[in-house]
C-alpha cells in the first residue's frame, strides 16, 4: 500500500496563517518602530497636559482614546509612552546580551575555572526573581526606570549567558574549530569573531527577541508598580497602571495599553522564529 | 639515510576520563616520515590513528616522547619556530563537511590560513586561495559558495586546497577518502598523487582501508590498540606479513581476481578497550597463534628483515619461511 505523503490541507492552511502571523507581526514591528521615532510628530496633544474640565472622557474625534483622569490625551500618552517602554525595553536586552554574551563564551570556550566561577555568580543572579530584585534594586536607589531596567537586564542575562555557554561547547568541538586551530587560528579575532560568534548567535539573536517580549511585560509590571517610570512620564505600563485606578469610571481605557504589550509582545515571539529561520545558512 | 622531515619518538598520549582514570589512546609509538615519501598508517577504528596525527600536529596532548620536526623537539619550538612548524605541516580532515565552517565562504575558508599567518595583502591572498582551489580542481564560480552548496567531492577538494595554501612540506591525511564513496575515492586519491608531484609534499595517510593506503603509500605502519605492530615498505607488507594482525587484514581485502589460495582470517570480537588494555601482546585476545607467553610479555618491534619490523613475540617460527630461517626444534 503506497500512500503518498501530499500536504493536506490542514497542513497548508496552519502554514498559511503561519505566514501571515508573520506578516503581521513584521507590521506591528514597523509601527511600533515608527512611533518610537515619530511619537513627538504624531501626538496631537501635550502628553503631559492636565485638563480637568475634560477628565476620563470617552474615545471621540477630538480625543482619540479618551483622556484619562487628569483629562491628559490617551492617544498622545500612548503614543509617547511607546517611545519610552521601547527603549526602556531595548535598554534591557542590550545589557543583558553585552554582560552574557561575552561571559558565556568565555565559560563555554575556557572552561575550567573560568567556567566554574562565571557559573557559580549565574546561580546566584537567577535565585532572584526578576521583579524582586527590581524592586530590591529600585528601593535602595530609589524609583527611576534607568535603574529598574538595569536591574531587568541583569536578571535575563543568565539567559543569553547560559545559551551563549552551551551553544560554544557544542561548537568547540567540531572539526572546523579543530582545523582552524592546526593552523593557528586562536583568540578573539581569528577564533572568536569569525568562527564562534557566526555559528553560535542564531539561538542568541531568537533569545533576544524573546527577551524583548520579556522586558516590556518586565517594564510594564515595574511601572504598574510604580517602581518604573516615575509621573509625569508616559509609559505602556504607567498608562496602564492609571487606567486600572479608574476601571469601573472607564472601563476601556484598560484595554488600550493592554493591546499594545500584549501585540507587542507577540510580534516579537513570531518574529524570533522567524529569525531563526532566515539564519539558517542552508537558506544562503 | 637523510635525518626524517617529521618523527615521533616514543609519543604516548593519554586522556582522562573522570577522576584519576586516562585511557591511553597511543602507547609509545614511533613514526618516521621521510622527506618525499607517502606513510600510510593503517589499524581498525579505536587504535588510535588519528590521535598520532593530531599528536604529530600539536593538537594531541603529549604524555610522553617527543615530536621532532626536522631534527628538533616541537615542545621547544618558540613562537616563530612553531609558526613555520605549523605552515609546513597541514592536515586534511576525515569528514569534509565538518571540516568547513558552514558559516564561511570556500574562499573564506580556504583563505584562512594565509589570513591567520598575516601572509600578504588580501588581494595576495585571494590570489593564492584562488590558485590552490584551481589546483585541486573546483571551479571559480565555487569561490563564494558555502559548504552546504557543494558535494562531498569538492568539499574535500576545497580542503585539501585549505592546506596547500601555505605551502606546505606535510599533508597529514586522516582518514581524508573515508567519507566519500568508491568513484569519488579514486578521485581524491589521484588528485592527492598529483598534488604531491607538484607541491612537493610528503604525506602521512591515515586510514583504516588497506588497499586505500597500498596504492599511496611507500611505505605503510600498521596500529593496534595504540601501539605499531608492524613497520614495513608496502611491498614486503602485502607480499609477506610478519604479523598476525596484518595478516588478518590482508586477508580481509576483497580480491576481484582472487583465486582464493589464502584462507580469510576472521578476527573475533571487537578490539579490546584501550582504557583497560589486555596484559602481554596487545592482540593476544584475537591472535590465533597466540600462547601463554604473549599474554605475560609485550613484545618490541624489532627489524625482522631489512626495513622490515615486526612486534610479535611468535616472529620467528611462524614466519620462518618468509624469513628464511630454519627454525631451531
Amino acid at each position: 500500500m503506497a500512500t503518498v505523503d501530499t500536504p493536506t490541507t490542514s497542513t497548508t492552511a496552519r502554514r498559511k496563517v503561519g505566514r501571515l502571523s508573520v506578516t503581521i507581526s513584521y507590521a506591528i514591528l514597523a509601527l511600533v518602530a515608527f512611533v518610537v521615532v515619530f511619537a513627538g510628530v504624531l501626538a496631537p496633544f501635550d502628553p503631559n497636559k492636565q485638563d480637568l474640565n475634560a477628565i476620563l472622557l470617552p474615545m471621540s474625534g477630538e480625543h482619540w482614546l479618551g483622556t484619562d483622569d487628569l483629562g491628559r490625551d490617551v492617544f498622545s500618552r500612548m503614543l509617547h509612552g511607546t517611545r519610552v517602554s521601547v527603549l526602556a525595553a531595548l535598554l534591557a536586552v542590550a545589557l543583558s546580551v553585552v554582560i552574557g554574551l561575552p561571559f558565556g563564551i568565555a565559560a563555554g570556550w575556557l572552561g575550567g575555572v573560568t567556567d566554574l566561577i562565571i557559573m557559580r555568580i549565574v546561580d546566584a543572579v537567577m535565585s532572584f526573581p526578576a521583579i524582586v530584585l527590581a524592586i530590591g534594586i529600585t528601593a535602595t536607589m530609589g524609583p527611576d526606570i534607568i535603574t529598574a531596567m538595569i536591574s531587568v537586564g541583569i536578571v535575563m542575562s543568565p539567559a543569553i549567558l547560559r545559551l551563549a555557554r552551551a551553544q560554544t561547547m557544542a561548537i568547540r568541538s567540531e572539526t572546523y574549530i579543530e582545523a582552524a586551530t592546526s593552523f593557528g587560528a586562536r583568540g578573539l579575532r581569528r577564533m572568536v569573531v569569525p568562527h564562534v560568534i557566526p555559528n553560535i548567535i542564531q539561538p542568541i539573536l531568537v533569545q533576544v527577541a524573546v527577551l524583548m517580549g520579556f522586558a516590556l511585560i518586565a517594564e510594564a509590571s515595574l511601572s504598574f508598580l510604580q517602581l518604573g517610570v516615575q509621573p509625569p512620564t508616559a509609559s505602556w505600563g504607567a498608562v496602564l497602571s492609571r487606567s486600572y485606578t479608574f476601571l469601573d469610571q472607564a472601563p476601556m481605557q484598560i484595554f488600550i495599553p493592554g493591546i499594545a504589550i500584549a501585540s507587542t509582545v507577540f510580534a516579537f515571539n513570531i518574529i524570533g522564529d522567524e529569525i531563526q529561520r532566515l539564519l539558517d545558512p542552508k537558506r544562503k | 639515510m637523510t635525518e626524517p622531515l617529521l618523527s615521533l619518538e616514543n609519543v604516548s598520549v593519554r586522556f582522562p576520563i573522570g577522576r584519576r582514570r586516562h585511557v591511553t589512546a597511543v602507547d609509545g609509538v614511533s613514526l618516521e616520515l621521510r622527506e618525499g615519501e607517502t606513510l600510510g598508517l593503517i589499524g581498525e577504528s579505536g587504535s588510535g590513528k588519528s590521535t598520532v596525527a593530531r599528536a604529530a600536529m600539536g593538537l594531541a596532548p603529549i604524555a610522553e616522547g617527543t615530536v621532532r620536526w626536522r631534527g628538533k623537539d616541537v615542545s621547544t619550538f618558540n613562537a616563530k619556530e612553531r609558526r613555520a612548524f605549523s605552515e609546513a605541516v597541514q592536515m586534511v580532515f576525515q569528514d569534509p563537511h565538518s571540516a568547513l565552517d558552514p558559516r564561511r565562504t570556500i574562499l573564506q575558508s580556504v583563505r584562512e590560513p594565509l589570513d591567520v599567518m598575516g601572509r600578504g595583502n588580501k588581494k595576495d591572498r585571494r590570489e593564492v586561495a584562488a590558485k590552490a582551489l584551481e589546483d585541486v580542481g573546483l571551479a571559480t564560480q565555487m569561490l563564494s559558495r558555502y559548504p552546504h552548496q557543494l558535494s562531498g567531492g569538492q568539499k574535500q577538494r576545497a580542503n585539501i586546497a585549505r592546506a596547500l595554501v601555505t605551502n606546505p612540506k606535510v599533508l597529514v591525511c586522516d582518514e581524508s577518502v573515508a567519507a566519500l564513496d568508491v568513484a569519488l575515492q579514486a578521485e581524491i586519491l589521484n588528485l592527492l598523487q598529483d598534488l604531491k608531484a607538484e607541491y612537493d609534499l610528503t604525506i602521512l595517510f591515515i586510514s583504516h582501508d588497506l588497499s586505500v593506503v597500498s596504492y599511496l603509500a611507500d611505505r605503510i605502519s600498521v596500529m593496534y590498540l595504540g601501539n605499531i605492530v608492524e613497520n614495513a615498505t608496502t611491498e614486503s607488507l602485502v607480499e609477506q606479513s610478519l604479523h598476525p594482525y596484518s595478516e588478518a587484514l590482508l586477508s580481509a581485502q576483497p580480491l576481484v581476481h582472487d583465486s582464493s589460495e589464502g584462507r580469510r582470517i576472521v578476527l573475533k570480537g571487537d578490539i579490546p578497550s584501550p582504557v583497560s588494555p589486555p596484559p602481554g601482546c596487545r592482540f593476544n585476545t584475537r591472535c590465533q597463534f597466540a600462547q601463554e607467553g604473549c599474554r605475560e610479555v609485550k613484545p618490541d618491534l624489532v627489524e625482522v628483515l631489512p626495513g622490515h619490523a615486526s612486534a610479535c613475540l611468535r616472529v620467528d617460527e611462524l614466519y620462518a619461511d618468509r624469513l628464511g630461517r630454519t627454525v631451531a626444534s
